[in-house]
């Protein structure tokens, strides 16, 4: 099987750095992720549970 | 025999998976404009891929990261530009030319040089500079760095403006970059 090519960072990344900063957050993206978050994290938590027999 | 229950083990599960979607909501509140605002630049302004792509980004620091990583930048960046790889890998059809009657109907790039004296400017100065404290720079080549590539200024331009040569210009701005790849991968925050 052909070995996924790494990512790494570079100097142009730093100049994109400059060119994005300031750029502010979607309104509501924190909430958003949050919600995922939290439903990954009760998945896990529910598969946990399941393993442990409780 | 009496065992003893290791901490991971008498933590209560709710209580722990609490604890990291508390900690991602500090480092998103923290670090999340400065991925959002590199994911932009990577997909060439187009926000509704950056906010897609910066979402895809902060659900694998979730499941990946340790809960005290999360606000580790250079990782941050580093999976932000491979989420952002592995998307235009798998993408099947690419961006196309668009042609244009009017010139006024071109999008206007993200810094154009008209802002180069607004104050709300500042905001960006600060929170790009901020990646590599307590580090300091020389303020003539973090303004030579600045004027060059968030205003696109060319080195002439700048040679008239800071009354350096430009081949100084040049040495001194490459050896800046350089410099502050160094400092954001090899520390840990």
């Amino acid at each position: 099987m052909k070995k996924p090519r790494s990512v790494e960072l570079d100097d142009k990344d730093i100049i994109r750095l400059a060119k994005g900063a300031g750029t502010p957050l979607p309104e509501g993206f924190v909430e958003r992720v949050l919600e995922k978050a939290r439903k990954i994290s009760e998945e896990k938590a529910a598969k946990r549970r399941a393993k442990n027999g409780r | 025999m009496l065992r003893i229950p290791s901490p991971r083990e008498d933590t209560p599960i709710r209580a722990q998976s609490d604890r990291r979607v508390e900690a991602l909501k500090d480092a998103m509140l923290a670090e999340g404009g400065r991925v959002f605002s590199y994911l932009c630049v990577l997909t060439r302004g187009d926000k509704a891929l950056a906010e897609e792509l910066a979402m895809e980004t902060w659900l694998k620091v979730f499941n990946r990261f340790k809960a005290e990583n999360f606000k580790t930048r250079w990782l941050l960046f580093w999976k932000a530009k491979q989420v952002f790889v592995s998307r235009m890998r798998k993408a099947t059809t690419r961006s196309f030319v668009e042609f244009r009657t009017q010139m006024d109907d071109l999008p206007t790039g993200l810094s154009p040089r008209d802002n180069v004296d607004n104050p709300s400017e500042s905001a960006g100065w600060d929170e790009f500079w901020a990646n590599f404290e307590p580090r300091t720079f020389d303020p003539t080549d973090m303004k030579c760095f600045w004027l060059l590539y968030r205003y696109d200024f060319t080195i002439n331009e700048i040679s008239s403006r800071v009354s350096l040569p430009e081949s100084t210009i040049y040495d001194r701005v490459s050896k800046l970059v350089h410099t502050c790849r160094k400092i954001l991968i090899s520390r840990k925050r």
